[in-house]
């Protein structure tokens, strides 16, 4: 069986994320009728979509790391931010589309659209940035919200695009959900890749093959559950060595007692890396690649 | 005093057209998502067009409708009369500035500029601004003949609009057309940006004298376009705006008076400057002495909503209005499917299989992955007891190669009784960037020879 690659699972999970919120974004607005006020309406319906795309692409990094319990931490982490995204982002949309047409009543259809748009756009911000908020990064945080903004944007364009047709509307809403939750991991994964600061990719052991994006200024690797695991290599602490990025430089850094640490074969407890450099630490071994 | 106006005004002139007792002026949907009310602003008149004070709640009910058929009551959730005394208005005074204003009020010619129509207009407009001193209420100036100009915006600055009116010239004779549809529906655009109460009054000595009718030939502002009465109306409802028409002189337009009705306003007569002072002055008083209802409607989806009053005791309707219902998610489908709910376990049962996916590659037997230099990737399983990795094409492992760099060839060699593999070279390759010539190697060592890396892979 071929190895699938970070790209493809976050992919896969925006797109799941579409798919699952698509049924009870139906049941929601089939019953519009029922709701007492379109306030309570608005934050029921705009909450659904934000909170399944922020449970699935929440679980990517559980994934990555085969960590259960970093996988249902990432879910509902991502759950709770993007239901909170749901509410905001639509709600501002919505205010933005009353706004206008209060305001500007003579608008014509694209001004509308724009005031969608802008609202998906902000329910895409707070899906990506849920990983950031998760791993505690302001960097990741930062790409996540790039991504977000403009995935959301792009699939919210479209999935409003297609809401207008009226005679086929729930399944053009499907597809304007898939396309959303696709774009947004797509713009996500686009970010995480072009500003990495470069991969480490494993060369041994049971996760031979697999490749780690260095996307945060401080990255730790160990057997711990906070780190990029690591825990079925033997001589792995909870947290065996630290990653620090400065300015484009990295450092690879092992401030134990027991040092473990082998760059290009010479031990050392802090070494400025370049790409090409293997990294042995612990048992395991990692060759530094640019992206 | 306002009693008194009024009365004076009903003697002095006769309305030729009057619209339903009760009607819709304005409609403000601002506060709808929040607390799900929605305003309208109305006029009630008695069937000599008089505003009728002191109406009560009671006396009023909202029907509203998703489809312009079926009508449903809505609870009236807050009352107010005269309303816009304490918000003001904002007015476009809109002047006919062709080439008979500048002729006496019974259609002569004349060469003294205070005998004329145009005088008497500027005149009245005058006197109406300097009587909204005090108030809130902010007004702009247009005029039209074959062109639409725009004076002075819409602003609270009121002595603009004075100041604005000694612009008004003579036209030439090729400016002497009458664009009044195009002047109405330009002028409804122009204060759409204005929050709050809207109107605009028309003031005209003839009926619409467009350019490109009479010329048969492009107007120079609005080239072959011929506006009608719908578009008109279409334009001031979209922009919440009330058209009120004053025909002054002899020359009336026949669609003008539908317009004013449909928009909620009132089209009236005056034959002298006094009657247009006083004309000017009674259009805003039935503004600012207008019917404010807030009223409680439902989240049933509709584009649009249509709304209309009623006076209970007399029985009287007013016309159809409508405002934006529409949500962020379009159209809703007429009944779930719920067999669309398997969509959820569905994307549970693909995060599963997700998670199962291979990420990593551990090798089974001995192998090479070979990176060349051009970035392409290929793993070779090594099968015999020597694996020559070269440039040629006889070796077990030929390498794309750059020709401009120095050539050479490595050997990886199985020692059958240690059970390892070594790399053995001539001159020195780099493995884990450190120079050898021959190297036992183990899982996950790295090969740099000839711009490509090759990572041996072996079972651990």
């Amino acid at each position: 069986m071929n190895k699938i690659n970070k790209n493809t699972i976050m992919i896969t999970l925006g797109f799941l994320g579409g798919l699952s919120s698509w049924p009870l974004l139906e049941l929601v607005l089939s019953k519009q009728s029922l709701f007492s006020n379109y306030l309570v309406f608005f934050m029921t319906a705009t909450l659904i979509p934000g909170l399944f795309m922020g449970l699935f692409m929440g679980c990517g990094e559980g994934l990555l790391n085969k960590s259960t319990s970093r996988t249902i931490k990432g879910a509902v982490l991502g759950l709770v931010i993007g239901a909170i995204g749901g509410i905001l982002g639509g709600f501002i949309g919505q205010l933005l589309l009353v706004g206008i047409i209060q305001y500007f009543p003579d608008t014509d259809m694209g001004l509308i659209l724009l005031a969608r748009t802008i609202g998906w756009a902000l329910v895409g911000i707070c899906v990506g940035v849920s990983e950031g908020i998760r791993s505690r990064s302001l960097r990741k945080m930062m790409l996540g919200a790039s991504g977000g903004f403009l995935g959301g944007a792009m699939g919210g364009f479209v999935l409003e695009l297609l809401s207008r047709n009226e005679s086929s509307g729930t399944y053009l809403r499907l597809a304007g959900l898939l396309l959303m939750g696709t774009m947004i991991s797509v713009f996500y994964t686009f970010f995480d890749k072009k500003y990495s600061f470069g991969i480490l990719r494993v060369l041994n052991g049971s996760q031979a093959g697999k490749e780690y994006r260095i996307n945060q200024k401080k990255m730790d690797l160990g057997s711990g559950n906070r780190t990029i695991i690591f825990s079925d290599y033997d001589q792995m602490s909870d947290k065996e060595i630290q990653l620090n990025v400065e300015k484009g430089v990295i450092t690879v850094i092992d401030d134990k007692v027991e040092n473990n640490l082998y760059v290009n074969e010479k031990a050392t407890v802090k070494t400025q890396l370049k790409y090409g450099d293997v990294i042995k630490a612990g048992s395991v071994k990692l060759l530094l690649e640019a992206e | 005093m306002k009693k008194i106006i009024l009365m004076v005004i009903s003697f002095v002139f006769s309305f030729s057209v009057y619209s339903d007792n009760i009607s819709i002026s304005g409609i403000d949907t601002s506060s709808m998502i929040f607390d799900g009310k929605v305003s309208l602003y109305m006029t009630i008149t008695d069937d000599q067009g008089i505003l009728i004070e002191g109406v009560q709640a009671e006396s009023l009910e909202v029907l509203e409708s998703i489809n312009n058929k079926t009508f449903t009551e809505r609870d009236i959730a807050f009352f107010k009369e005269g309303i816009n005394e304490n918000n003001g208005i904002n007015i476009q005074l809109l002047i006919d500035n062709s080439g008979s204003m500048y002729e006496t009020i019974s259609g002569e010619e004349t060469d003294i500029y205070e005998n004329t129509r145009i005088y008497s207009a500027i005149s009245a407009i005058k006197t109406l601004i300097n009587s909204m001193k005090g108030s809130n209420d902010k007004a702009g100036v247009s005029y039209f003949n074959t062109y639409y100009k725009e004076l002075v915006p819409i602003s609270s600055n009121r002595n603009l609009v004075l100041e604005s009116l000694q612009m008004i010239e003579e036209p030439g004779k090729d400016e002497s057309f009458t664009e009044l549809n195009a002047a109405v529906l330009t002028s409804a655009g122009e204060i759409s940006s204005n929050r709050g109460r809207k109107i605009i009054i028309v003031l005209s000595d003839g009926e619409n004298y467009p350019y490109s009718l009479v010329r048969e030939e492009d107007s120079p502002q609005f080239g072959s376009s011929l506006f009608t009465s719908e578009q008109m109306i279409s334009e001031l409802k979209q922009n919440s705006a009330t058209l009120y028409g004053i025909n002054f002189g002899t020359g009336r337009d026949q669609s003008l008076e539908q317009v004013v009705i449909e928009t909620g306003g009132f089209l009236y007569e005056a034959e002298t400057e006094e009657d247009l002072a006083l004309i000017y002055q009674n259009i805003r008083e039935r503004v600012l002495s207008e019917y404010y209802i807030e009223y409680n409607t439902d989240t049933v989806y509709s584009e649009k909503k249509f709304v209309k009053a009623v006076l209970k005791e007399k029985s009287v309707e007013s016309g159809t209005t409508y405002y934006f219902s529409g949500t962020i998610f379009g159209n809703p489908s007429a009944e779930f499917n719920w067999i669309s709910i398997i969509a959820i376990p569905l994307s549970f049962l693909l995060l599963f299989l997700l998670a199962l996916q291979k990420l990593s590659n551990p090798a089974e037997k001995p192998e090479l992955e070979v990176k060349d230099f051009s970035g392409a990737t290929q793993i070779f399983n090594i099968k015999d007891n020597k694996t020559v990795i070269g440039t040629s094409d006889n070796d077990d492992i030929t390498l794309a190669t750059d020709n401009d760099l120095p050539q050479n060839n490595a050997t990886i060699v199985y020692d059958e009784k240690k059970s390892v593999y070594t790399v053995v070279s001539e001159k020195e390759v780099m493995v884990n960037n450190n120079p050898v010539k021959t190297r036992i190697l183990e899982p996950g060592d790295v090969i740099s020879i000839d711009g490509a890396t090759i990572v041996f892979n072996d079972k651990e």
